[in-house]
């Protein structure tokens, strides 16, 4: 058998699914040719490069980072879940191509309009969390923040966790540890003994314009606000964290962050030239993810505001887009940082 | 078998149980169960995806994704296996469902032959002057073309067999024979400086 037929086979040969007469003809060959040797151990070499472990490590700040928004991803999932089991409210409209594009072009006009601060300044009611189809309404831009504060009626609702009834009953101490350990952590909902979320009472920081007794919406699910904590002396272990982190990132990363912004711009300039919607699509994740990093890195009000003001207005597409729960994720968690600013 | 295989074995059994107890505590409803398997195989699941995927944000929502559908799937898990594989396989599965989605979007177009431009990386030559290999094997694979890539990593990071491949990447088993032998060729060549006497060189 010439070689360039054993060449041709080597691959197969080495991942051993060369099976029977043809594997044996392969070793044959082998035994006696130093040429077809050398070439099996250069590409049984190649593999070896590629199980070496050629991703960076990526370090410790990340791997907690990662763990923190694993978590909290799950918490919202398994909310969202019961959510979506028994509210019809959360659907996402099937919307055509064409009207998305126009969705994305309009809502695009409205971050011109608004990025900065006034609007979020002026909106000081921000509720809990209310998933709000934003983009849906895109041409009606400020009626959708002010969509922010409305109440749903909702009928009470069966959760499934067991978990948060323990954390009531638990001695205080213990539901600190676990505020501390959850950075993300939703803190709001809180049931009676049928079970349901029939109340929420505020774990964490205050949050400004969150009244008692008035209805706020959770997951899709509306209940009345059973208690607010007084002076917020929560943003202990989330927002420390926090804060830590990023001095910890604003140190290596302040040229970059400045890089970040840059980057936002030109792809909105990108947006401008090339309209197709998978590019829209495409563009605006990377905005999304470079506006995240970016409030992250910087830790600064406005950072952080322009990043949720981002997700507030395409945040639901994108979660519709991608088919990914993280963008809701970012979205809750970037609200839960403006709150904490605000209280300040 | 020598006795230190043995003590891995064993190491490995008991590191299957530790999981196993934690899934069905999670089972339950115990949410720092679930935690600590999070804990425990994030890094493995990160890695995993990255390769996969390539870009850094994106496998990091990514990984998220694969624990949210563990964490939903979690009531299908057979008890009767490892854990690990089938948390694996999510991961495998999440991130070629990703790859082929944003193909069919059209996004890249790719041709099976020929390699993409490396958009702003470093080459593979420049990374070989800071004289780090794992630079230099990041950026040699990063010139593969999307399919050659895909099917590479399939095979030596993941191990999968030529019909797993396959059947993941919905192609019959002689392209990935093509893919594969093409792909090591590629890399064989670019990696031909740190390849020497048969082994590699750092």
């Amino acid at each position: 058998m010439k070689c360039n037929q054993i060449r041709e086979q080597l691959n197969a040969y080495m991942d051993g699914e060369l099976k029977g007469e043809a594997g044996k003809r392969v070793s044959a060959h082998l035994a006696y040719c130093s040429q077809c040797r050398e070439e099996l151990a250069a590409l049984t070499a190649v593999d070896e490069f590629g199980r070496i472990p050629y991703v960076d490590d990526p370090g410790d700040v990340y791997w907690k980072r990662l763990n923190r928004d694993i978590s909290s991803a799950v918490d919202r999932a398994s909310g969202q879940r019961v959510a979506d089991k028994h509210s019809a409210r959360r659907r996402i409209l099937p919307l055509k191509p064409v009207t998305l594009r126009l969705a994305g072009m309009a809502a695009a006009a409205v971050m011109v309009l608004f990025v900065g601060r006034e609007m979020l300044e002026d909106n000081k009611t921000i509720p809990v969390y209310a998933p709000l189809p934003v983009i849906m309404k895109a041409d009606v831009a400020e009626e959708s923040m002010e969509e922010m504060e409305t109440v749903k009626e909702a009928p009470a609702v069966k959760t499934e966790s067991r978990t948060q009834e323990k954390m009531q009953a638990a001695p205080e101490k213990s539901v600190r540890q676990r505020e501390a350990k959850k950075i993300n952590d939703v803190d709001l909902a809180d049931k009676d003994e049928q079970d349901a979320v029939s109340k929420i009472v505020l774990r964490g920081a205050a949050v400004a314009g969150v009244e008692k007794g008035k209805m706020y919406t959770v997951d899709g699910v509306a209940a009345p606000v059973e208690a607010v904590p007084a002076a917020a002396p929560i943003p202990a272990g989330v927002h420390q964290r926090d804060r830590r982190m990023a001095k910890y990132s604003t140190d290596i990363h302040t040229t970059q962050t400045d890089s970040l912004n840059m980057q936002i711009k030109a792809l909105e300039g990108d947006l401008q030239s090339n309209g197709e919607l998978h590019n829209v699509r495409q563009i605006r994740m990377k905005q999304a993810r470079l506006h995240y990093d970016r409030a992250h890195q910087l830790m600064t009000p406005e950072a952080i505001r322009e990043a949720r003001l981002f997700y507030v207005v395409y945040g639901e597409w994108l979660t519709a887009q991608a088919d990914s729960t993280v963008f809701a994720d970012k979205r809750r968690r970037l609200d839960f940082l403006v709150r904490t600013i605000e209280e300040k | 078998m020598t006795s230190e295989s043995m003590v891995q074995k064993l190491q490995n059994m008991i590191n299957d149980r530790e999981d196993l107890r934690w899934v069905n505590k999670a089972r339950r409803g115990d949410r720092r169960a679930f935690d600590k398997l999070v804990l425990k195989h994030q890094k493995r699941i990160y890695f995993t995806v990255r390769k996969l995927v390539k870009d850094y944000d994106v496998a990091h929502d990514m990984v998220q994704d694969v624990f949210v559908k563990c964490f939903q799937k979690l009531h299908q898990f057979d008890g009767s296996h490892a854990f690990y594989p089938w948390l694996h396989r999510i991961a495998v599965n999440t991130s070629l469902n990703y790859l082929k989605k944003e193909q069919r979007r059209g996004e890249v177009l790719y041709t099976d032959s020929e390699a993409l431009p490396d958009s702003g990386g470093e080459t593979p030559e420049e990374a070989m002057v800071y004289g780090e290999l794992a630079h230099a094997v990041e950026a040699a694979i990063g010139q593969l073309s999307e399919p050659q890539r895909q099917v590479f990593i399939l095979r030596t990071s993941e191990g999968l067999q030529y019909e797993e491949i396959a059947r993941e990447l919905s192609i019959s088993t002689g392209t990935v024979m093509s893919r594969l032998s093409r792909a090591r060729e590629r890399l064989k060549n670019i990696l031909e400086p740190h390849l020497t006497n048969k082994s590699i060189k750092v």
